[in-house]
């Protein structure tokens, strides 16, 4: 085998060849995943289905077919990568352009006929779906809508809801993401800085909770009111 | 058989029959050894590996020049990256962050960055339809929206509009925790009796109390946390 016959295909390659090939092959589909973000991976819309379908199965046989080249399987997986990229952009640019939009199927409580039937479902489709959405009964339904990606979505009427702590008049307390200070025995500088507290208060804080050693903790968070979660 | 596993030019509709029963065999193996992540919290590089498994297995049935021999070559060489990768990524957050990328904060304080809107290519509209997702309709109650690695978004709500527990009330609750099973289509789980410190004249005698005599008619039997039973009988 010549490095010619490895990089543009020949009749027979090595089995080891084709062990390099699969290495090469998903690295390149690794970068170009993270390249077209994180709406690749969760497939928020019709295009990115079409090419996870399309180059991630088509590089995986180009892989194994030795006459095929590897050069061009590559640059297939990049070219299309960016189509799709390109694409979100455009989304993105001008929304309602590119992807199918949401369509409303129940309005005000009221099931709209004419939309049931142009996003085809039947009405036990329609029921089915509610139910997996722990609706059961269609009075507690205000909007009903089929999202692009094909799943039904429910506003439900504010009577149906659980009650809010507005609602019950209660003090209304602080929110945030918790900020993780420590991770496998590493206090994160960074994260303290930010919060504008030093390694000391965090010392003194596992201290509290009876732990002598930073090391020894696997995770502590700041929680929003406050409160320092530990997990050993 | 030779022409199933290996290359050849020709293959009938009995040799390709053939070739999606190993395939059959090969997908059982594969998926033993696939990833499972908690709650869909899939990374780039397991979506890369799921559909490009998908497509190597099936390989040999798109054309009959391909053989089993490298097929399976390329599969394992795929199953030890990504076995590498994950490892490498528990090991290392700097090296995650690298191949996963890292969460994305699209709305802050209730006002929603443009920036990160465009930086992650995600429209209003897929915006909109992802917080219908988590039963979050209005924008208006989002405190803060963060765009996971894993494609999915996650929302904290405003404090107003957080659902009032137990604890704004006061109002004292008891753990029920995970149940345990104890019974499984008449069969007693020893495993899970024992370790709770159990006997099993104790768990006769408990469904004793509620009528049960013989416990080969018990489906199901869980306890949980709070040591409540629960038991479903074979009807």
């Amino acid at each position: 085998m010549t490095w010619n016959d490895f990089w543009f295909g020949a009749k027979e390659l090595p089995f080891w060849a084709f062990s390099i090939r699969a290495i090469i092959l998903y690295l390149s589909l690794i970068i170009a995943t993270r390249f077209m973000r994180q709406r690749q991976i969760s497939i928020l819309s019709g295009h990115n289905h079409l090419v996870a379908a399309g180059i991630v199965s088509l590089s995986a046989v180009r892989m194994v077919n030795s006459e095929s080249s590897l050069v061009a399987g590559v640059a297939i997986v990049f070219v299309y990568a960016a189509i799709n990229t390109f694409l979100s952009y455009l989304d993105v640019k001008f929304p309602r352009k590119i992807d199918r939009h949401a369509t409303v199927v129940i309005e005000n409580g009221k099931i709209i006929k004419k939309n049931l039937k142009d996003v085809r479902i039947t009405i036990d489709n329609l029921l089915g779906q509610l139910r997996l959405k722990n609706v059961f009964s269609l009075s507690e339904v205000l909007y009903a809508v089929v999202e692009p990606t094909g799943k039904i979505n429910v506003v439900k009427r504010a009577q149906s809801l659980p009650i809010a702590r507005k609602q019950m008049g209660l003090p209304l307390k602080n929110v945030s993401v918790p900020t993780i200070l420590i991770y496998d025995g590493k206090v994160q500088k960074d994260n303290l800085k930010i919060l504008g507290y030093n390694i000391k208060w965090i010392e003194e804080k596992i201290k509290e909770k009876g732990i002598a050693n930073v090391e020894d903790i696997f995770l502590a968070l700041l929680e929003a009111d406050g409160k320092v979660y530990i997990s050993t | 058989m030779e022409s199933i596993i290996f290359s050849v030019e020709k293959l009938g509709t009995l040799g390709f029959v053939g070739r999606t029963l190993v395939v059959g065999l090969i997908l059982y193996i594969t998926s033993r050894f696939s990833p499972n992540r908690a709650g869909g919290q899939y990374t780039g590089y397991d979506f890369t590996y799921f559909w490009m498994m998908g497509g190597l297995i099936v390989s040999p049935l798109y054309d009959s020049k391909i053989d089993f021999i490298d097929t399976i070559t390329a599969s394992v060489t795929i199953i030890a990256m990504h076995y590498l990768i994950s490892y490498i990524a528990i090991k290392s957050r700097t090296f995650a962050r690298i191949v996963n990328g890292k969460a994305e904060v699209l709305i802050s304080r209730g006002i929603i960055k443009k920036k990160n809107m465009f930086k992650s290519l995600i429209p209003i509209e897929i915006l909109f339809s992802q917080l219908r997702e988590i039963n979050v309709p209005n924008i208006n109650e989002v405190e803060t929206a963060i765009l996971e690695t894993s494609g999915r978004i996650s929302v904290l709500k405003k404090a107003g509009y957080i659902p009032v527990t137990p604890a704004d009330l006061n109002i004292p609750t008891v753990e029920g925790g995970l149940p345990s099973i104890l019974i499984n289509d008449g069969k007693i789980i020893n495993k899970n009796l024992e370790k709770l410190g159990y006997s099993r004249e104790w768990l006769a005698g408990e469904l004793k109390k509620y009528g049960v005599i013989d416990m080969k008619n018990v489906y199901l039997a869980t306890i949980d946390g709070s040591g409540k039973i629960y038991y479903s009988l074979v009807n």
